[in-house]
C-alpha cells in the first residue's frame, strides 16, 4: 500500500513501458506542432505560441523545430531496422532480441526522456512545479478546440508505425501500451504484470515490512515500529532519506536526544551543500528537497533538526546555553549556501534571537519582582547593563533577520505577532529600568 | 497566521516539523505549530465497529419487484438488469415469498397512495434494448457471468469484464493487462436536497443518496435517507455515545431511473454559503450525455420524489468526445461546467422556458480547451474556482485556472516530473484540496487578490503508482473549528487512508493533525469505489443534540457514518467508525465486526453478510440441539460398548456372509460402518471408545476385513499427525469453544460423527482376488518385478541368490492365513489407561484383580456371552465369527493368547508386506 523506500522500485515490464510511452509522447508531440504550424494560424493561437515570455517562446519554437528534423532521421533509420529487423527474425531469433536490445540502448529511451525533459523543469522544492507569480503567466485562453478529426490527423500515422514498433515487444506492454494511449490507465503503473509481489521475494519482504511500519506508526506502537525501520534500513537497496521522516518521528516518541542525533547525523551525512541539481539528468527517483538538498536548496531533515532543537531549548531549563550553541551553529550555517538564501533558516535564525531575548527579559524581570534591592543580593551576581545589553542585541539580530529572510518577498510570517512580542520584551526591559528610579 | 513560504508553504508530513511562530512564556503553549501535538481526531483509536451491506442493489431490485406485487412479464427477458436466478435455491426462495404474499394478499386491486390515473403511463420497458454504449467494443469477450464468479476464488484479484465493460477493460488481453477508465468517478453520493417548496415552507434540505446499478451500471436510483431511532450506546457508566445512523425508510420509495448508459458520476450541487440553501438538481455524467434530472417535489409522508428530468446534452455537442467531468457554478444555479476526455471545456446554461422542454445549452464564447498532446491519459476534471467566473481545469499534469470572462487562463501547476495529479475537491471558496501521488495538498484561494496559493501540504507516503487513487471529505464545524477529515481510499485494497485538517474559521490559519491513520475495513472483499459521508451538520433536530449527548461525559468521542460502495458490486456498504471503546458484537440482524488491530491489511474478509449470517444461524442451531444434551453417567459405558459391540460384530458377521456369497465384482466398494448401524449417541468416554474401535478393527482385520486407517484420516483434517481421537477433540474443542458455551457436547458428538462416517470397511479376499487376476495378465517380467516390490531388502538378495526359484510366496499364503485367523474368538478388552499401561507387565493374578473389579460393570451379561462365545465357536460356520465376549478372570482365555499369538504373526506379516511399500 504504501511507497517503497527503494531508489529504484520499477519492474522491467515497466521500465519498458515508460520508455515506449516517452518515446510516442515525443512523435505526437511533433506531430502536433507540425499540423498545428501548417493549419492557419487563427490569432489566438498564434499569440498563444508566442505570448507571454518571449525568451521561452523561441527556444521552444527552435526545439520543436529541430524535435521534427531528428524525429524525421530518427523514424528512417528506426523503420530501416525494423525492416532490418524482421529479416533478422526470420533467420535467428537471438539476432533480433540483441537487436532490439541494441536498438533502445542507442538513440532510444533514453534520450527520449530527456528530450521530453528539455521542454520542462524538474523541480526541486516541491513534486511540482508551481507557479507564484500569477498575473506573469496569464495567456488567453486557448480556444484552439481538439475536435475528433484532428486529433486522428495526429494520431493516424503515428499509432501505425507504433502497431509495428509494438509488434515484437512483450505481450504484457503492448497491451498496456495500447490500452494507454487509448486513454485508459493501468490500476498500477508498476504492477504490469500481475503477480509483482511474487516476483521478488526481496521486495514482497520488503513491502510486507514497510505496510507494518507504518501500520505500527499509526497505531503508535513505537517499539514495533522502531524494529521494523531497524530491520529496513538494513536490507540493502532502502534509501534513508526516503523514509527519514518516519524514523524522526519514530524517535520523536522514544528518545528525544537521540532524534536530535539522528538528525544531526543525517544533515552531516547528506548536506549535499555541494551537489548541484542537474536538468539534464534522468534521475530515477523525485530529487526533492524532502530526500536530499542541493547547492540551491536546504533539505527537509536540516530543517526540521533545526526547528526540534529550537523548540526543545526554548522548553528546557538550560534554555540559554542551547540557545547559544544553536545561534553558533545557524550563523555557521548561514554563511553559505544553500542555507543563506533560505528564507526559513534565516526565520529561524531569527526566531533563536528572539526566545533567547524573551528568556532573558523574563528572568530578568522575574529578578527584579522578587527582589526589588538586586543591588543587595549578593546571590544574584547578574549585572542588569550587561542584561540590558544583550536583550537589546538579540532583538536587534532579530529584527535584523526577519528582514533579511522578507527580503525577496516570498517569505510571509504573521509581523504583528512578534512584534508584540518584541514590545512586550522591550516594555520589560523598560520596566526593569525604570523600576529602580 | 503562520509563516508561509511562497510558493511552496509548508510541507508536511509524517515525521516533519513544520514553521511555527514563538509567542512565549505566558501561555501554556509557547509555540503555534502548523503540526498540532495531538491528533485532530484520535486517530489511533479510531476503529470500524460495524460494516454491514446498506443496499444490494441487484437484490433490493428484486425483492421490490416481488414486494410490490407488480411481477411484471418482462421478469424474463430483463436479463441484462440482473435480475436472474443464479441456482434453482434462490429460485426457490423468491418462489416462497411469491406465493407467500400470494397467499395473504387481497383479491381486490389495492390501490397505493400515490396511484395517479393517467397522469404518467409507465410502458414496459425491455432491458434486453438498453444500450451498452461506451464499452470498448474491441475488447468485447463474451465471459458468462457465472464463470467470472467462480474465477474471484483466485487468489490474484481477477478484474474482468462482464459483458457491458463495466469497469474495467483489461480482458481482450486476458493475461495481466489491469486497466480503467480514470474518469469512473462518484457512483454513489450522498448530499442534500431542498426543493423550491421546501425552501418556502421552511423545510430542512433531506438527506439522499443516489447510486448506480443495474449490470451495465445505467440505472440511477435516489432514495431518501432518514435518521434511525435514536439509540444511545452505553460506554461504560458515565458516558453515552449518540448511536446514530442512517437507514432508508422504505424500500419502495428508492426511484430508479434508467439512462440507457454507464453513470460514470454523479454530483450534487453545492451552492455558495450565502445562499443558505441547498440545490434542487442532480447531475449525472453517463458515457455518452450529461443529464440533469430536477426534483420538483417531494412527499414526507411516502418519501417519495416527484422530478423532472432535463432534457440530456450529448456528447457530440462538445468536441466529439465523451465528456469526462462536469461541475455545478456554486453561485448560479442554472449554470455548469464540462469537460471532455481530451480537455475540451465549455460553461453551459440550463435555460428553462414555458413553452419547450427545459434544455442545456453550450455557451459559444466560454469555452476553450487545454488539449495537451503529450497528455494520453483520459483524466480530466473541472471545478469552479474562487469567483464566479473562475474554473479549474486539470489534467494528469496540469492544472490551470481559467477565467472565462476575461479571456484568460494561467497555469497554475505543472506537474511532470516527480508526480501527478490525482484528485481534486473544493471545499468552499476559500479551500480546497488537491491529491497528488505525493502529497494531500491545502490550497488557499482567494477573489480578491486573485491568489491560489499553495499552503500546506501533507506527504502521505502512499503507493505513487497506484492509479485509482481518490479521496473524499467530511466536514465538521464545531467550535468555529472547521475540522476536514480526507479519506483517501483506492481500488485496490480495503484500507482507507485518514488524516485530518483543520481550519480556524476566524483567522482561517490551516493546521494539520500530525498523525495520520489507516482503517481496515472489514466485509469489503474489494477495493473501495466511492466514500461518501453524509454531511451531519445540517440537521440539527432536536433529538439529535450533538451537546445534550456530551453533557455528562468528559471525552467526545467521534462518530462517523460512512457509506462506500465497493469497487466491482453494486453493494453499499454502511460502516460506522468510532473511537469509543465499542465492541458491538451482535445485533439483532447484523453480524458486526471489531477489527483485529493486527491484522492491518492482512485480513480480508472472504465471506458476504450471508454466508456469514447462515453459519451464526447454524451455530445457534447446534447449540441449542446440544443444549439439553443428556449426560450419561460413565458407568454405563462398558455396557453400552458391550452392547453395541454385539450389535455390531453381528451386522458385521451378516456382512461378510453375503461377501462371501454374492458376487466379487460388486463387492470391491467399500461400506461404511455408518450404513450399518447408527452409532450409540450415548457414548461419552472417547477413549473408551476409541480402544473399542482399535479392538474392533484388529478383530475384523483378521477376519480379512479392511478398515480404512482412521489416523491418517484425521489427520487430513488437521493437517498434522493425529495419534488418538482424543487428541483430536481436543483440538476441535479449541476451535469450538470460541464459538459457542455448549462446546464440549457439539465438539464430542461432531467428532463422533466424522469418526463414525469416516470408518470404512471392505472385504481384503475380493481386492486379493482382483489383484491376482490383473497380476496374471501381466508380463512375467512385470510380475517378478511385482513380487520383489513385497520383500524386504534382504529378502530381495536372498531371492536374487535364488533366482531359480519362481515361486512367490507372500500373496499365496495370504488367504490361507485368514482363514485360520476367522476361527478365532474375538475378545474385547476393557481399556482405561492405567488397565493398558499395566498390561505391558501384567500377568495372569494381576488382571484378575482389574477384571473383577470390573465385574461390577460388566455384569449383565458375563453368564450368557460366555457360554455363547464358548459354545459359539462350534455352532457358527468356519468362517464367520462369534460375537465379542468379555474376557473373564475365571477364564484367561485360550482364544486371548491364540489371538495375541496369531496377531503377533500378523505382524510379522503385516510388517513385511508394508515394509516393501515403504
Amino acid at each position: 500500500m504504501f511507497e517503497l523506500p527503494v531508489s529504484s522500485n520499477i519492474t522491467i515490464n515497466a521500465f519498458n513501458l515508460k520508455k515506449l510511452r516517452y518515446q510516442y509522447i515525443n512523435d505526437i508531440n511533433a506531430k502536433h506542432n507540425e499540423l498545428s504550424k501548417n493549419e492557419l494560424p487563427t490569432p489566438v493561437t498564434s499569440e498563444n505560441d508566442t505570448g507571454g515570455e518571449d525568451l521561452d517562446g523561441d527556444s521552444e519554437h527552435n526545439l520543436t523545430s529541430e524535435d521534427a528534423e531528428v524525429a524525421q532521421e530518427r523514424r528512417i533509420r528506426r523503420w530501416k531496422s525494423i525492416m532490418g529487423e524482421a529479416i533478422d527474425d526470420d533467420e535467428d531469433d537471438n539476432n533480433h532480441d540483441d537487436d532490439v536490445d541494441n536498438e533502445f540502448e542507442d538513440n532510444g529511451p533514453t534520450d527520449e526522456e530527456k528530450k521530453y525533459f528539455l521542454r520542462y523543469d524538474k523541480p526541486q522544492e516541491s513534486f511540482e512545479k508551481w507557479e507564484s507569480n500569477n498575473l506573469k503567466r496569464q495567456r488567453h485562453v486557448n480556444k484552439n478546440f481538439i475536435t475528433y478529426y484532428r486529433f486522428k490527423k495526429t494520431r493516424k500515422q503515428i499509432d501505425k508505425k507504433y502497431k509495428v514498433k509494438t509488434m515484437h515487444l512483450n505481450k504484457n506492454v503492448k497491451n498496456n501500451f495500447e490500452l494507454m494511449i487509448d486513454g485508459f490507465e493501468p490500476i498500477n503503473d508498476n504492477n504490469i504484470s500481475r503477480n509483482r509481489n511474487l516476483q521478488n521475494y526481496n521486495k514482497h519482504h520488503l513491502s510486507l515490512l514497510t505496510d507494518l511500519m507504518y501500520s505500527n506508526i499509526f497505531k503508535q506502537k513505537w517499539d514495533i515500529a522502531y524494529k521494523c525501520f531497524t530491520f529496513l534500513l538494513r536490507i540493502p537497496d532502502v534509501d534513508i532519506r526516503r523514509v527519514w521522516n518516519l524514523g524522526s518521528i519514530i524517535l520523536q516518541n522514544i528518545d528525544t536526544t537521540k532524534l536530535i542525533d539522528f538528525l544531526q547525523w543525517l544533515s552531516n551525512v547528506y548536506s549535499n551543500k555541494n551537489r548541484s541539481f542537474v536538468q539534464g539528468i534522468n534521475y530515477r527517483n523525485d530529487q526533492t528537497n524532502f530526500n536530499g538538498g542541493s547547492r540551491r536548496l536546504t533539505p527537509l531533515y536540516t530543517k526540521t533538526l533545526l526547528w526540534h532543537k529550537l523548540t526543545l531549548s526554548s522548553d528546557s531549563e538550560t534554555c540559554e546555553s542551547e540557545i547559544d550553541s544553536l545561534i553558533e551553529q545557524i550563523a555557521e550555517m548561514v554563511v553559505i549556501p544553500p542555507y543563506s538564501e533560505d528564507n526559513e533558516i534565516w526565520y529561524i535564525f531569527a526566531l533563536c534571537h528572539l526566545v533567547k531575548a524573551d528568556n532573558l527579559s523574563e528572568k530578568l524581570y522575574f529578578m527584579s519582582r522578587r527582589n526589588p534591592e538586586v543591588d543587595e543580593m549578593d546571590t544574584y551576581p547578574y549585572d542588569t547593563e550587561i542584561y540590558n545589553n544583550k536583550i537589546t542585541i538579540c532583538i536587534n539580530n532579530c529584527k535584523k533577520y526577519l528582514r533579511k529572510a522578507t527580503q525577496d518577498k516570498n517569505f510571509d510570517y504573521p509581523a504583528r505577532t512578534i512584534e508584540t512580542k518584541l514590545k512586550t520584551i522591550e516594555t520589560r526591559t523598560f520596566d526593569f529600568e525604570s523600576m529602580p528610579e | 497566521m503562520l509563516p508561509i513560504n511562497r510558493p511552496i508553504g509548508s510541507q508536511l508530513g509524517l515525521g516533519v516539523k513544520g514553521m511555527s511562530v514563538y509567542v512565549g512564556g505566558d501561555s501554556k503553549e509557547k509555540w503555534i505549530k502548523s503540526v498540532q501535538d495531538k491528533s485532530i481526531i484520535d486517530d489511533s483509536e479510531l476503529h470500524v465497529i460495524s460494516s454491514e451491506v446498506f443496499i444490494d442493489s441487484d437484490l433490493q431490485k428484486m425483492e421490490k419487484k416481488f414486494i410490490d406485487g407488480e411481477i411484471v412479464k418482462d421478469d424474463y427477458n430483463s436479463d441484462d438488469s440482473g435480475v436472474e436466478f443464479e441456482n434453482d435455491e434462490e429460485f426457490e426462495h423468491w418462489k416462497d415469498i411469491l406465493v407467500s404474499k400470494m397467499e395473504w394478499q387481497d383479491l381486490d386491486p389495492k390501490i397505493s397512495g400515490d396511484f395517479r390515473p393517467f397522469k404518467k403511463v409507465n410502458t414496459s420497458h425491455d432491458r434486453a434494448f438498453d444500450t451498452h454504449e461506451g464499452s470498448l467494443v474491441k475488447s468485447m469477450n463474451f465471459i458468462p457471468n457465472s464463470l467470472i464468479s467462480t474465477l474471484s476464488e483466485t487468489p490474484i484479484p481477477v478484474q474482468m469484464t462482464d459483458t457491458t465493460g463495466k469497469k474495467s477493460i483489461g480482458n481482450m488481453h486476458s493475461n495481466s493487462t489491469l486497466s480503467v477508465d480514470p474518469n469512473t468517478g462518484e457512483l454513489m453520493v450522498i448530499g442534500l436536497l431542498q426543493t423550491v417548496a421546501d425552501l418556502r415552507a421552511n423545510k430542512d434540505p433531506q438527506q439522499v443518496i443516489a447510486y448506480v446499478s443495474g449490470n451495465s451500471d445505467s440505472v440511477l436510483n435516489i432514495a431518501v435517507l432518514t435518521r434511525s431511532k435514536k439509540e444511545f450506546i452505553k460506554v461504560d457508566k458515565h458516558t453515552k455515545v449518540p448511536g446514530k445512523t442512517w437507514e432508508i425508510k422504505d424500500q419502495k420509495s428508492i426511484e430508479s431511473i434508467e439512462l440507457n448508459s454507464p453513470i460514470k458520476k454523479i454530483l450534487f450541487p453545492q451552492l455558495s454559503a450565502i445562499f443558505r440553501r441547498m440545490s434542487d438538481l442532480i447531475g449525472i455524467l453517463t458515457e455518452n450525455s450529461l443529464h440533469i434530472i430536477k426534483v420538483s417535489n417531494f412527499n414526507c409522508q411516502t418519501l417519495k420524489f416527484k422530478f423532472q428530468q432535463y432534457k440530456y446534452l450529448s456528447y457530440s455537442s462538445l468536441g466529439d468526445f465523451p465528456f469526462a467531468d462536469f461541475a455545478f457554478n456554486p453561485w448560479d444555479m442554472n449554470e455548469l461546467a464540462v469537460i471532455d476526455i481530451k480537455g475540451n471545456w465549455a460553461v453551459c446554461s440550463i435555460s428553462s422556458s414555458l413553452l419547450k422542454d427545459d434544455t442545456i445549452r453550450v455557451s459559444q464564447d466560454a469555452r476553450g480547451t487545454i488539449y495537451d498532446p503529450e497528455e494520453l491519459s483520459n483524466w480530466k476534471k473541472i471545478e469552479w474556482s474562487s469567483k464566479f467566473t473562475k474554473l479549474i481545469v486539470m489534467d494528469r499534469s496540469k492544472l490551470f485556472e481559467i477565467d472565462f470572462q476575461k479571456d484568460l487562463q494561467v497555469e497554475i501547476i505543472e506537474a511532470k516530473t516527480w508526480s501527478r495529479l490525482r484528485d481534486y475537491k473544493r471545499i468552499d471558496e476559500n479551500i480546497s484540496v488537491l491529491l497528488t501521488t505525493k502529497e494531500i495538498i491545502a490550497i488557499r484561494t482567494n477573489k480578491n487578490t486573485n491568489c491560489f496559493d499553495r499552503i500546506l501540504s501533507w506527504k502521505h507516503d502512499l503507493d505513487p503508482n497506484d492509479n485509482t487513487l481518490k479521496f473524499s471529505i467530511q466536514k465538521i464545524i464545531k467550535d468555529k473549528v472547521l475540522t476536514l477529515i480526507i479519506y483517501i481510499f483506492t481500488s485496490q485494497s480495503n484500507n482507507v487512508y485518514m488524516h485530518a485538517f483543520s481550519i480556524d474559521t476566524f483567522n482561517l490559519q490551516l493546521t494539520t493533525s500530525c498523525q495520520s491513520n489507516v482503517m481496515t475495513i472489514p466485509n469489503i472483499t474489494e477495493g473501495i469505489q466511492t466514500i461518501s459521508v453524509p454531511d451531519e451538520s445540517y440537521d440539527d433536530d432536536d433529538d439529535y443534540d450533538m451537546n445534550d449527548s456530551y453533557e455528562n461525559s468528559s471525552t467526545e468521542y467521534v462518530w462517523i457514518n460512512m457509506f462506500l460502495k465497493q469497487y466491482t458490486s453494486n453493494e453499499v456498504t454502511k460502516v460506522i467508525v468510532t473511537n469509543a471503546p465499542l465492541h458491538i458484537t451482535k445485533n439483532k440482524n447484523h453480524v458486526h465486526f471489531k477489527t483485529d488491530p493486527n491484522s492491518e491489511g492482512g485480513l480480508k474478509m472472504r465471506y458476504k453478510m450471508k454466508e456469514l449470517q447462515e453459519m451464526d444461524n447454524l451455530i445457534q442451531l447446534l447449540t441449542e440441539k446440544y443444549k439439553d444434551y443428556p449426560s450419561n453417567k460413565n458407568e454405563n459405558i462398558h455396557d453400552l460398548l458391550q452392547d453395541f459391540g454385539y450389535k455390531l460384530s453381528t451386522l458385521l458377521n451378516e456382512e461378510m456372509v453375503h461377501f462371501n456369497k454374492e458376487n466379487r465384482s460388486n463387492l470391491l466398494k467399500n461400506r461404511s460402518l455408518k450404513d450399518l448401524i447408527d452409532l450409540s449417541p450415548s457414548i461419552e468416554n472417547l477413549s473408551e471408545f476409541e480402544s473399542f474401535l482399535d479392538q474392533l478393527i484388529e478383530h475384523f482385520e483378521e477376519s480379512s476385513l479392511k478398515f480404512s486407517n482412521l489416523k491418517s484420516i484425521l489427520s487430513f483434517f488437521l493437517h498434522e499427525s493425529v495419534p488418538s481421537i482424543d487428541i483430536f477433540y481436543n483440538k476441535l474443542l479449541q476451535c469450538w469453544e470460541i464459538i459457542t458455551s455448549n462446546s464440549e457436547v457439539l465438539t464430542r458428538e461432531l467428532v463422533k460423527t466424522i469418526v463414525w462416517g469416516a470408518i470404512r470397511f471392505c472385504n481384503k479376499n475380493c481386492y486379493q482376488d482382483k489383484l491376482h487376476n490383473s497380476k496374471d495378465t501381466l508380463t512375467t517380467q512385470y510380475q517378478e518385478i511385482i513380487d520383489l516390490w513385497e520383500l524386504n531388502d534382504d529378502e530381495i538378495e536372498e531371492e536374487a541368490n535364488k533366482l531359480d526359484n519362481t515361486e512367490s510366496t507372500a500373496p499365496m499364503s495370504q488367504p490361507h492365513f485368514t482363514r485360520e485367523s476367522q476361527s478365532q474368538i474375538p475378545t474385547i478388552k476393557l481399556s482405561q489407561r492405567n488397565e493398558r499401561q499395566e498390561r505391558g507387565i501384567a500377568n495372569n493374578a494381576n488382571r484378575i484383580s482389574k477384571s473383577s473389579r470390573n465385574r461390577k460393570s460388566s455384569q449383565a451379561r458375563p453368564l450368557c456371552s460366555q457360554a455363547f462365545s464358548s459354545s459359539q465357536t462350534s455352532i457358527l460356520p468356519d468362517n464367520i465369527t462369534p460375537a465379542f465376549s468379555l474376557m473373564q478372570a475365571s477364564a484367561p482365555s485360550l482364544s486371548q493368547s491364540q489371538s495375541s499369538q496369531t496377531s503377533k504373526n500378523k505382524k510379522k506379516k503385516k510388517k513385511k508386506k508394508i515394509g516393501g511399500f515403504k
